[in-house]
């Protein structure tokens, strides 16, 4: 523990040993060849108060009113507490000590240190799924152990133990990262994987692909695509893009460098952070999930270039406009939303249907999957722990038809759905319980799956997190973790 | 990613554990990614950046589930057209956020109050030629050390800029801190022992064709690697220790997960410490870890 002292009766004193401390770190540091502002080591600032660490468990902290105890006690965190201590004319403080300089054999030692811990999740947590009926397996996306997994479509797994999936494709020439979407080629096989965030990539492999295998082909699409889904008789590749609220058609056999064939986009389209996509053939109508937040852009001048978010896409036709042509404050956010557009839909279009208000229980809806036959939209409602079905041609606040949902079922933040026709059957894939679940295709209600695939036995605890950043909540002594 | 989220974990926490409470949902209204965020611990909540909606969102510190933030800073007169890089100096109550627009192409920093709320205009912006900022498209890395007044801010080529906290307009750097031969991204501030963070990318067959602009997301070792394509990982990277004193080309105080042991590959986040147990928290984007290590030595 350490002693506080506040106020301006140290001022002086804190001032004469800054400048001894200047004197010192100049001599210690003249000649090492370390650059050192040394006349800013102990400039006194004007807002904060003085500090002075003394021994360990010799006084009491006298807390400001309003100042917990815990945050006191608890962190330590000396300039913490002189900050909840602050007055609008405070004094001056000095830092208590300046780093130093360690030797060559400690700086070493800690250079060498392993960590005491490790927060990871090695077992992969699935966020998308796609369904081969043809070779009889399953595609799944593990996001965070950044691979695609192929598993036998009828593997059954029982609670206790691991599914042992049949290829792993993982590593630095898959170029494969935050996988968010996936697609099977019906009549091949061929695998499309959709990097989110990090990779500029939607990447092909044949169904041959397995470990460290460089991709059949690599195109380069817009930041932060989520979404894939695949018009086999035009042979078009639609994708969604969260950051642009943009949905990007290119030719399904597009490579490399080839730019979209048509864009959909703008303020009457009502795209608004959009991440599951999926095509009715039956009837030529797209479907897209939206989370409900957006900016407002500006086009550029004529002649100006567009490019997409963090510049990929540069001067390229029909790249969604980045977020860094937005327009400052118009920034908004509407409900959770199902948009829906003819395929060829292109511009600042409207949407045909827009299914959004309380009774669609709708939030942050991810994957989406169509049964052309039944004319049912499955939905993954990721927060809600949820499968919303509804009827392919409802708008408006309407409530499902059908909710697969509860603790039998096992849903747990579902972010991924496929419908597969041939089999009758709905797979899901559940981010929070390192599994992916198959129900019948009329399944409703609490009810349990027919089969699982399983990346960790059940029960398994899962992090979670993805791309992390840190904080540490000194109140709470607790690790804050955003994805 | 799946979906956005802020979640918790115990201080203790190791291997693959629950959170204890997890922040995510359409009433919270954050966005992906979240490249930047801060814990203030004067008013108990985490100030987090969203840039689709051009805000700055106030949670309380306790905040679960799907909770709506406690106040947003947000408005015409806020002028953000990007929020991604954020931090926080909670004793002069202020918000730092690391802009960048491509048209017309801008790149500065705006300060707000810590405590504003609504269509609250920035206290004071630092733009123009002379201050040489060049964090790249999500915006320039800042870090602020209230006790000597510094405000660090991502330069191009790797360098941290060094201005005063206070610089506004057109003001020039006072100077720059860069690892000799590497560059220097995620920047964190530890102001009681003066101590400044940042993971470092030695640079490797670098090509020609100037500083780059900010490598990729987060603005991360900008100019750095120019011949490998973002996302790919190195083996070369680590957490260097600075004082927040020290200036120009100057070697890291201490260094830790050093290579070629060091676990590693693409620390695009921030570094945190736990300062009363001395630890260290490092958050790796390519193996998605959170690596923990306790360093005494730094400390003392």
């Amino acid at each position: 523990m350490a002693k506080i002292a506040f106020g301006l009766k140290k001022r002086s004193g804190f001032l004469i040993v800054g400048l001894l401390f200047t004197i010192a770190a100049v001599s210690v540091l003249s000649g090492s060849g370390r650059k050192t502002e040394a006349t800013q080591v102990s400039k006194p600032v004007g807002q904060l108060v003085a500090v002075e660490p003394l021994p360990a468990a010799d006084g009491e902290i006298c807390l400001p009113a309003g100042a917990s105890a815990s945050t006191a006690n608890d962190n330590g965190s000396l300039f913490e507490l002189a900050a909840l201590q602050q007055a609008p004319a405070a004094t001056p403080q000095t830092r208590a000590a300046a780093p130093g300089v360690p030797s060559a054999a400690v700086k070493a030692e800690v250079a060498n240190r392993r960590p005491a811990r490790i927060l990871k999740d090695s077992h992969p947590s699935y966020s998308a799924v796609a369904v081969d009926v043809t070779h009889n397996e399953v595609i799944l996306g593990a996001e965070n152990i950044l691979s695609l997994m192929i598993h036998d479509r009828t593997q059954n797994t029982p609670p206790r133990a691991l599914s042992e999936p049949k290829r792993i494709i993982n590593g630095l020439n898959t170029e494969l990262e935050y996988v968010c979407g996936v697609y099977v080629d019906p009549a091949s096989g061929d695998v499309y994987a959709i990097n989110n965030d990090t990779l500029n990539k939607l990447t092909v492999f044949s169904r041959q692909a397995k470990g460290n295998a460089v991709p059949d082909r690599a195109l380069e699409v817009p930041m932060s695509a989520f979404g894939i889904a695949v018009d086999e008789k035009d042979q078009e590749l639609m994708l969604t893009v969260e950051d642009d609220s943009a949905v990007s058609t290119f030719r399904k056999t597009a490579n490399g460098s080839e730019a979209p064939i048509r864009l959909l986009q703008g303020d009457k389209t009502l795209l608004a952070w959009p991440h599951g996509i999926t095509h009715d053939p039956k009837t030529d109508l797209i479907y897209v999930s939206n989370w409900g937040s957006r900016s407002k852009k500006a086009e550029p001048p004529a002649g100006v270039p567009r490019v997409g978010t963090l510049g990929r896409g540069f001067g390229k036709s029909n790249w969604p406009l980045s977020r860094a042509f937005n327009i400052p404050g118009q920034g908004e956010f509407t409900p959770s939303s199902i948009t829906v557009y003819r395929r060829t839909a292109q511009g600042d279009t409207a949407p045909l249907q827009v299914i959004q208000g309380p009774k669609t229980q709708l939030n942050w809806p991810a994957a989406l999957a169509v049964d052309p036959e039944h004319g049912d939209l499955y939905v993954a409602n990721d927060p809600a722990d949820s499968i919303l079905v509804f009827k392919a041609d409802a708008t408006g606040d309407v409530a499902p038809i059908r909710v697969i949902a509860g603790p039998k079922s096992g849903i747990k933040n579902p972010t991924g759905v496929a419908v597969d026709l041939k089999n009758q059957e709905l797979w899901v894939t559940n981010l929070s319980n390192h599994n992916a679940t198959v129900f019948k295709l009329t399944a409703s209600g609490d009810t349990p799956p027919i089969r699982v695939i399983r990346g960790a036995p059940e029960g398994t605890p899962t992090s979670t997190f993805i791309n992390t950043r840190v904080v540490f909540d000194t109140k709470r002594d607790e690790l804050l973790v955003a994805s | 990613m799946g979906h956005p989220q802020i979640a918790a974990f115990a201080r203790l926490a190791n291997g693959s554990v629950k959170p204890t409470r997890n922040i995510f949902g359409q009433n919270t209204q954050i966005a992906r990614s979240i490249h930047k965020f801060a814990y203030d611990p004067v008013k108990d909540e985490i100030v987090v950046p969203q840039f689709y909606s051009q805000e700055i969102e106030f949670f309380r510190g306790g905040a679960n589930g799907d909770e709506a933030p406690v106040r947003v800073i947000k408005g015409p007169d806020v002028k953000l057209p990007n929020t991604d890089q954020l931090t926080i100096d909670p004793v002069h109550r202020e918000v730092f956020i690391g802009v960048y627009n491509e048209y017309p192409r801008r790149e500065f920093i705006a300060v707000y109050s810590l405590d504003a709320s609504g269509n609250a205009p920035p206290l004071r912006v630092l733009e123009g030629p002379d201050t040489q900022i060049r964090g790249g498209r999500n915006g320039a890395q800042v870090a602020v050390d209230p006790m000597t007044d510094r405000l660090f801010v991502s330069g191009g080529g790797g360098r941290l800029l060094i201005f005063n906290r206070t610089d506004s307009g057109n003001a020039k750097p006072r100077g720059f801190l860069r690892a000799p031969n590497a560059g220097m991204g995620g920047v964190y501030i530890y102001p009681e022992k003066g101590l400044l963070f940042a993971s470092v990318t030695p640079r490797v067959n670098r090509q020609a064709g100037g500083e780059g602009g900010g490598g990729g997301e987060g603005g991360v070792t900008a100019g750095v690697d120019d011949n490998r394509s973002y996302g790919q990982y190195s083996e070369n990277k680590y957490l260097g220790v600075w004082s927040v004193n020290d200036t120009g080309e100057t070697e890291p105080r201490w260094i830790i997960a050093a290579p070629p042991n060091g676990p590693l590959r693409d620390p695009v986040g921030t570094a945190v410490v736990d300062a009363k147990r001395q630890d260290v928290y490092i958050p790796d984007r390519y193996t998605n870890a959170i690596y923990i290590y306790h360093v005494p030595e730094i400390f003392n």
